[in-house]
C-alpha cells in the first residue's frame, strides 16, 4: 500500500560547505535566496538548493542500480534519462511508450522523474533545500531545530586561494620548460619574450565548518520500493559524504542525519532513519527494509524478464541494444 | 454543500509560478485523480475522452451553463511580498558519461551547448507568499479530505518550491467563489467579450476545457488577515 512519508534531516558540515550562487571577478560567493522570517517580512538567508541535492541523489541512485544489474554501458539517451532526467523537446510518440515502461519497471524513474519528448514525467519526491540552522530561518524550522542565538551571517567564512603559474618558476623552467631559444615562435614574435605570469588569487564564500542546516523531504504515494531507491542513493553517497563544490580543496564531507514520519497517521512522532557520514552508516530497520525490498525488486525484475521475456532489464535500460545476459 | 474559506500557510513563502494563478478545483483535482486513478498521474497517460476528467462532483458545486460549466471556487487569493527570479541548473556528468555510455562505433562526443544533452540555466519566476486563499462552495469534509494529499502547490515542487504548513478549510458567510465582497471578479468566467483564453475547469491545460474568459487580477488585491498564517510545529 502507497503511504506519504516525511524525512527532516540535520545535515551537520565536517569540512566548509562551498555551493556558489554568483561571482564577482575572483569572488564568489554562496547561494542565496530571500524566503519569509517570522515577522512574515523578506529576509537573506543562505541555502544549499534542493534541486542541486536531488540531481547528486538522481546520479547516485543510477549507480547503484547499474552496478546492481551489472550494466557496464549505455545508449545516451538512456543515460540522460537515468542521470540528467530526460529532456523536454521533439517527438514524443515513440518515447511515451518507453517512459512507461520506465515508469512500471525502474522504481528510480518513478521516485525523481524526468521529461520525456514533450511531457513531464512527474517525480513522487519533493526535495527541499538545506536551509542554515538559524535565527532568519525560524518562520522555517520546526520548533526543536530552531537556534534563535546564531546568525547564518556568522557562518559565512571567506576562503582564499592561489593559483600560481609554474612556468615562471624559474627552477622548474630551467629543468622542464623548453628552452626559447629552440621555440619555433609564431611570425612576429621574437625569441626570449615572457608572456605574464597566469596566475591569481581568489577567494569562496563557504559556510563554516561544524554549521548545521535542516532539511525536509516528501515522498508521496511511495512504497517500500520507492523509499528502497533514495536509501540506495544515501548508501552510495556514504562512500564519499561530500555536498557542494570545491571538494578537491577540502570543502564539503558532511554527516547527514534523517528522522521520519508517516504523513497519513498525522502523527508529529519522527524516529530515527539513517545517518551517514565520515566513517559513519547507520541505517534503521525502516531503511535497511526498505534497501532491501528496492534489492529484491531488481532481482525479481531481472529474473521475471529473463524467464518470460527472452529479454533482459539490462536490455530495457540500454534501448534494447544491451547483451543479453 | 456551503460556502467555504480555505487556507493554505506557506512554510518559507517561495511559491513558482510563471502567472501567478492557483485554481483550488486544480489542486483538488490532482488529489482526486491520485487518489481515484493513480496510474493516470504518475504514468502520465492523460487521455483526451471525458472518463478521465476528475469528478469533483461531491466536492465542490457545479456551475454555469451546458459545456461551459466550472466549479464553484476562486483563484488563489493572496499578498505578494515580493517576486524575484531564481536559477536552476542542469550539467552532465561527464566522469559518468565517461563511464557509462556505450558509443559503439561512433565517435564519443556529448554536445552539452545544443540538442536533448544541453546543459541548461533556467531561471524561475518565484513568488514570495505568506498564505493563499481560497473561497469556494462544497463539502468541507471532502475538501479536506483531498487537501490531506497536497503537500506543496505551484511549479517546481520536487525542488523545494511551494511547501505548505497547513491546510486551513471553514465556513464562510457568504459564497465568494465567482464575486467576491466588492463585486470583483475572483475566477475566470467564461464571456465571449472576455479578454482571454484560458481553462475553466481541470485539466485547464486541455483545450477542449479552454473558453473566452474574463480572467481576474491574483497576486495585487489578496486579502490574508492577521493571525492567519499558523506558528511553526
Amino acid at each position: 500500500m502507497s503511504k506519504h512519508i516525511v524525512l527532516e534531516g540535520r545535515i551537520k558540515t565536517l569540512q566548509a560547505l562551498s555551493h556558489i550562487g554568483s561571482s564577482s571577478g575572483p569572488d564568489a560567493f554562496f547561494n542565496k535566496t530571500t524566503v519569509l522570517n517570522e515577522r512574515l517580512e523578506p529576509e537573506e538567508v543562505c541555502l544549499y538548493t534542493g534541486n542541486g541535492f536531488r540531481g547528486m541523489l538522481r546520479d547516485l541512485a543510477a549507480e547503484y542500480l547499474m552496478d546492481k544489474l551489472g550494466i557496464a554501458a549505455l545508449d545516451e539517451e538512456t543515460f540522460s534519462m537515468f542521470w540528467e532526467g530526460g529532456s523536454i523537446g521533439g517527438p514524443q510518440s515513440m518515447d511515451i511508450d518507453k517512459a512507461r515502461r520506465y515508469r512500471s519497471l525502474v522504481p528510480m524513474y518513478s521516485l525523481f522523474g524526468g521529461g520525456v519528448g514533450n511531457q513531464m514525467i512527474e517525480g513522487k519526491m519533493c526535495m527541499g533545500s538545506m536551509y542554515p540552522i538559524c535565527r532568519e530561518c525560524s518562520n522555517i524550522l520546526p520548533r526543536r531545530f530552531r537556534a534563535d542565538h546564531v546568525s547564518w551571517r556568522e557562518m559565512m567564512v571567506d576562503r582564499s586561494y592561489t593559483r600560481k603559474d609554474d612556468s615562471k618558476n624559474e627552477r622548474l623552467r630551467e629543468k622542464y620548460l623548453q628552452h626559447t631559444a629552440t621555440l619555433a615562435l609564431p611570425e612576429g614574435k621574437e625569441k626570449g619574450e615572457r608572456k605574464p605570469p597566469q596566475q591569481m588569487r581568489y577567494s569562496i564564500q563557504t559556510l563554516c565548518e561544524g554549521a548545521q542546516l535542516y532539511q525536509r523531504i516528501d515522498f508521496a504515494w511511495v512504497e517500500d520500493v520507492d523509499l528502497g531507491v533514495f536509501v540506495s542513493a544515501m548508501r552510495a553517497f556514504r562512500r564519499h559524504p561530500y555536498l557542494g563544490g570545491n571538494k578537491g580543496k577540502g570543502h564539503g564531507l558532511c554527516e547527514i542525519t534523517y528522522e521520519w514520519r508517516d504523513a497519513d497517521s498525522g502523527s508529529d512522532a519522527n524516529q530515527h532513519f539513517l545517518t551517514v557520514g565520515s566513517d559513519l552508516c547507520d541505517f534503521s530497520p525502516a531503511a535497511t527494509r526498505a534497501l532491501e525490498a528496492y534489492d529484491d525488486y531488481l532481482m525479481r525484475v531481472y529474473m521475471t524478464y529473463l524467464e518470460s521475456n527472452k529479454t533482459t532489464l539490462k536490455q530495457l535500460l540500454s534501448g534494447g541494444a544491451g547483451d543479453v545476459a | 454543500m456551503m460556502p467555504l474559506r480555505v487556507t493554505a500557510s506557506m512554510v518559507d513563502g517561495r511559491v513558482a509560478s510563471s502567472d501567478g494563478r492557483f485554481p483550488l478545483d486544480s489542486i483538488l483535482a490532482y488529489a482526486w485523480m491520485a487518489v481515484h486513478h493513480p496510474d493516470r498521474v504518475w504514468f502520465n497517460y492523460a487521455a483526451t475522452d471525458q472518463s478521465i476528467d476528475p469528478d469533483l462532483s461531491g466536492v465542490l458545486e457545479r456551475r454555469g451553463e451546458g459545456e461551459d460549466w466550472y466549479w464553484a471556487c476562486s483563484l488563489g487569493q493572496y499578498r505578494k511580498v515580493q517576486e524575484f527570479i531564481e536559477f536552476i541548473h542542469k550539467r552532465t556528468d561527464q566522469a559518468a558519461a565517461e563511464r557509462y555510455i556505450d558509443f559503439g562505433k561512433r565517435r564519443g562526443k556529448i554536445d552539452t551547448s545544443a540538442g536533448p544533452y544541453k546543459n541548461w540555466r533556467l531561471p524561475i519566476i518565484v513568488n514570495l507568499i505568506p498564505a493563499i486563499e481560497w473561497y469556494c462552495v462544497g463539502d468541507p469534509d471532502e475538501v479536506r479530505r483531498l487537501l490531506r494529499y497536497i503537500t506543496y502547490i505551484g511549479g517546481h515542487r520536487g525542488k523545494g518550491y511551494g511547501l505548505v504548513r497547513e491546510w486551513r478549510v471553514e465556513p464562510w458567510p457568504e459564497d465568494w467563489s465567482i464575486y467576491g465582497p466588492e463585486g470583483q471578479l475572483m475566477r475566470a468566467v467564461p464571456d465571449p467579450a472576455g479578454t482571454e483564453m484560458c481553462g475553466i475547469r481541470p485539466p485547464y491545460w486541455s483545450t477542449r476545457n479552454q473558453r473566452i474568459c474574463r480572467v481576474p487580477e491574483v497576486g495585487r488585491c489578496g486579502r490574508v488577515e492577521t493571525g492567519a498564517v499558523s506558528a511553526p510545529r
